[in-house]
C-alpha cells in the first residue's frame, strides 16, 4: 500500500462522532478495456476518509477517476479491491442512502418537473398529497417555481439541472454525492446556488462529496480539497480550507482565499502538465 | 505611418443602443403580443390547410387517371370497372349491408389477434430487453421466427386447429406479435443507463427501475412497434382471409376475383385502405397525446 496516498482528514470543528460517513482503505478499481488486452487501472490504492458532516471536494484532471470515485461511493460501481463504507458498513449497492447529482442530464424526460422532484419520495411511500408538498418547496428554493408542469425538453440546460439537484437535496439522502453539479449553470446562478448549498449544508451537516473543475468553487465551499491525478487514478495532496465560516460572497475577496486558490492552480496546473507528458 | 495617421482620421462608428424603461409601451407590447399569436395561429392553420389540400388533390389526381383510363375505347370495363360501376357497386353493398358484414367480421379478428399479439410483444419483449439473462435465453428463438413470414404458420395452423376464427386470430396474432417485439427490445436496449442509475439512488427498487424508468424510457418505442405491427396485422388478416375465410375483406376480394367482378375487388381494397390510414391516425393522435413529452413525439 502506498503510503504517499493514505491519509486521514480531521474535522476538528464540529464533530465528535468520528466514525467517518464514507471511507475507502486502499480500493482499486480496473475497467475492463475494448481495445488494450491488459484491464484499465482508473483507480490506484485510494485511502480516503471523510468525517460525518463534512464537505469534501474533488478536483483534478481530466479522466482521473473522480466520476468513478464518486459511483463508488454510490454503490454504482463495486470496486474490484476493497469496499467502499458508508458509517462502517461495507456499500454493497445503491439506495435512497447515497444521493447522487451525476455529471450527465438525468432528468427523467418522461416526467414534469414536479413528478421528477416527487420520485424519490414517492419511491420511499411517502403520501400524495406530503410529497407534493415537499417537492414544492425544494422546487421553489431553486427557483423554478412556475414550472412545475413542464417537460424538461422544455427547459434550459441549467434549468434541467436545478430539477435533478432539487429532486436530490428532497430525497434527502444521507450523502450527497454532487458530480460537477454547477458545471453547466450561468455564473450568476452559480453562484446562487452555491451559497444556497452552503446555507442548507450549514443546517443539515450532510455529508458532502462534490466533484469540480472550478478551483474557487471547490475552495469556497469545502472543508477539504483533495486533488487527484491521473493515469493511473490517485489521490496526489490533501488541502484543509481553514476558512472560517460562514462563508459570505466577501469571503471570496480574502488574502486568505486568493492564496489558497492560487496554490490550487499551481498544482493541479503542474498535474496536467505531467499527465499531458506521460501520455504522449 | 500613414496607416496610424487613417486610423486616426475616420471616425470610429459606436454601438448605440436605447436603454429600456420599466414599463414602458406595455400596451403596444401587449397589441404586438396578440399580432405574433394570432400569426403563429394563423401559419398553424396555414400549414393545415395546405397539407389537407395537397392531399386530397393527391386523390383526385388518382381518381382522375383511373377515369381516364376506364374511358379510353381500348379499355375492358371486366377487368377495369368504371367508377360509375364501382360506386354503384359500393352503395348496393352497403344497401344489402354485406360490405358492413365483411368489415365487422375483419376489424373483430384483426382486433382481437392485434391486442393479443401486441401484449404478449411487450410483455415478453421488454423484460427480454432489460434482462439480459431472460434476453440470452429467448433472443435465439425469437430471433429465428423473425425472418418466416406469419403467413407460412397458416398451413401448420390449419393442420392443428383447422380453419376455426381461432387459427385466423391466431396468425393476427403471430404476425403482431413478431413485428412489434423488435421494436420494444430495441427500446428497451436504448434506455440510457444513467436514468436507472439515478432512480436507484432514489431508492427505487429493481422492479421499480423496470416499471418506472424502462418502460416510460422505451415508451417511444413502445409506439413505433404498436403502429408498424398494425400495418402487418392488417395486412396479414387480408391475407389469412384470401386463403381460408367465408366472410370478411379478404373472402369479399377472393370472391371478386372468382365471380369476375373486379369492381368488388377495388371496393375491398378501398375500405382496407381506409380503415388502415384510420387506425394509424388514431395511433398517431393517441401517441402525440401521450408522448408529449418525446421530442419524437410527433
Ligand atoms: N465504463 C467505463 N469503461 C471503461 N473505462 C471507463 C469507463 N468509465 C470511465 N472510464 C475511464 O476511466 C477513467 C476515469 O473516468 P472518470 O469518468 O471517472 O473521470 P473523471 O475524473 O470524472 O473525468 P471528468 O473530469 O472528465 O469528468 C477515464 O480514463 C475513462 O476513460
Ligand atoms: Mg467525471
Amino acid at each position: 500500500m502506498a503510503l504517499k496516498n493514505s491519509m486521514k482528514i480531521d474535522h476538528s470543528e464540529t464533530t465528535i462522532d468520528w466514525a467517518p460517513a464514507l471511507s475507502v482503505d486502499g480500493i482499486r478499481h480496473y475497467f475492463s478495456p475494448t481495445h488494450a488486452e491488459r484491464p484499465f487501472l482508473v483507480l490506484d490504492d485510494i485511502n480516503l476518509s471523510i468525517p460525518k458532516g463534512s464537505f469534501v471536494s474533488l478536483v483534478g484532471p481530466s479522466g482521473c477517476g473522480k466520476s468513478t470515485l464518486l459511483r463508488v461511493f454510490a454503490g454504482l460501481i463495486i470496486p474490484t479491491i476493497g469496499r467502499a463504507m458508508l458509517s462502517g458498513e461495507p456499500i454493497e449497492g445503491p439506495n435512497e442512502r447515497k444521493g447522487m447529482v451525476f455529471q450527465e442530464d438525468a432528468v427523467f424526460p418522461w416526467l414534469n418537473v414536479q413528478k421528477n422532484v416527487e420520485f424519490g419520495l414517492q419511491m420511499r411511500g411517502m403520501g400524495g398529497r406530503e410529497r407534493a408538498e415537499v417537492a414544492r418547496e425544494w422546487i421553489e428554493l431553486v427557483g423554478l417555481k412556475g414550472f412545475e408542469k413542464s417537460y424538461p425538453r422544455e427547459l434550459s440546460g441549467g434549468m434541467r439541472k436545478r430539477v435533478d439537484l432539487a429532486r436530490v437535496y428532497a430525497s434527502n439522502p444521507e450523502v450527497l454525492l454532487m458530480d460537477e453539479p454547477f458545471g453547466a449553470l450561468d455564473a450568476l446562478t452559480k453562484l446562487r446556488l452555491q451559497d444556497e448549498l452552503l446555507r442548507l449544508w450549514e443546517q443539515s451537516r450532510k455529508t458532502v462529496v462534490f466533484v469540480t473543475h472550478d478551483l474557487d468553487e471547490a475552495v469556497y465551499l469545502s472543508d477539504t480539497v483533495v486533488v487527484m491525478a491521473a493515469r493511473p487514478g490517485r489521490i496526489s495532496s490533501v488541502y484543509h480550507i481553514d476558512i472560517p465560516r460562514p462563508r459570505r460572497f466577501e469571503t471570496r475577496a480574502t488574502e486568505q482565499f486568493t492564496a489558497l486558490a492560487h496554490r490550487l492552480w499551481g498544482e493541479i496546473e503542474k498535474l496536467e502538465a505531467s499527465a499531458g507528458g506521460s501520455s504522449l | 505611418m500613414t496607416l496610424i495617421a487613417v486610423q486616426k482620421t475616420e471616425p470610429q462608428p459606436r454601438v448605440t443602443a436605447r436603454l429600456n424603461a420599466e414599463a414602458t409601451g406595455r400596451a403596444e407590447a401587449q397589441a404586438q403580443e396578440a399580432e405574433a399569436g394570432r400569426k403563429f395561429r394563423e401559419q398553424a392553420s396555414a400549414k393545415r390547410r395546405l397539407q389537407v389540400s395537397l392531399g386530397i388533390l393527391s386523390l383526385v389526381i388518382v381518381v382522375a387517371i383511373y377515369w381516364i383510363i376506364t374511358a379510353l375505347p381500348s379499355s375492358n370495363p371486366a377487368l377495369l370497372p368504371p367508377p360509375g360501376v364501382i360506386v354503384r357497386g359500393f352503395v348496393n353493398g352497403i344497401l344489402d349491408g354485406s360490405l358492413f358484414e365483411a368489415t365487422q367480421a375483419s376489424l373483430g379478428r384483426v382486433a382481437a389477434g392485434y391486442v393479443i399479439g401486441c401484449a404478449v410483444a411487450i410483455v415478453v419483449g421488454s423484460i427480454r430487453g432489460w434482462y439480459r439473462i431472460v434476453g440470452y435465453l429467448l433472443d435465439p428463438v425469437v430471433d429465428a421466427m423473425r425472418p418466416v413470414p406469419a403467413l407460412a404458420y397458416i398451413p401448420l395452423v390449419i393442420l392443428w386447429f383447422g380453419i376455426g376464427e381461432g387459427a385466423r386470430i391466431l396468425v393476427i396474432a403471430f404476425a403482431s406479435f413478431l413485428s412489434c417485439i423488435v421494436s420494444v427490445t430495441a427500446g428497451m436496449k436504448e434506455v440510457p443507463i444513467v436514468y436507472a442509475d439515478a432512480a436507484r439512488t432514489l431508492g427505487a427498487s429493481e422492479r421499480m427501475v423496470f416499471l418506472r424508468v424502462a418502460i416510460p424510457s422505451a415508451l417511444p418505442y413502445i409506439f413505433a412497434g404498436l403502429r408498424v405491427s398494425l400495418g402487418a396485422a392488417w395486412g396479414t388478416l387480408v391475407a389469412a382471409e384470401l386463403i381460408a375465410a367465408q366472410s370478411g375483406l379478404g373472402y369479399l376480394l377472393q370472391a371478386g376475383q372468382a365471380f369476375f367482378r373486379s369492381e368488388l375487388v377495388i371496393i375491398a381494397l378501398v375500405i382496407i385502405g381506409l380503415i388502415g390510414y384510420l387506425m394509424d391516425a388514431f395511433l398517431k393522435a393517441l401517441q402525440t397525446r401521450l408522448l408529449r413529452w418525446s421530442s419524437r413525439s410527433g
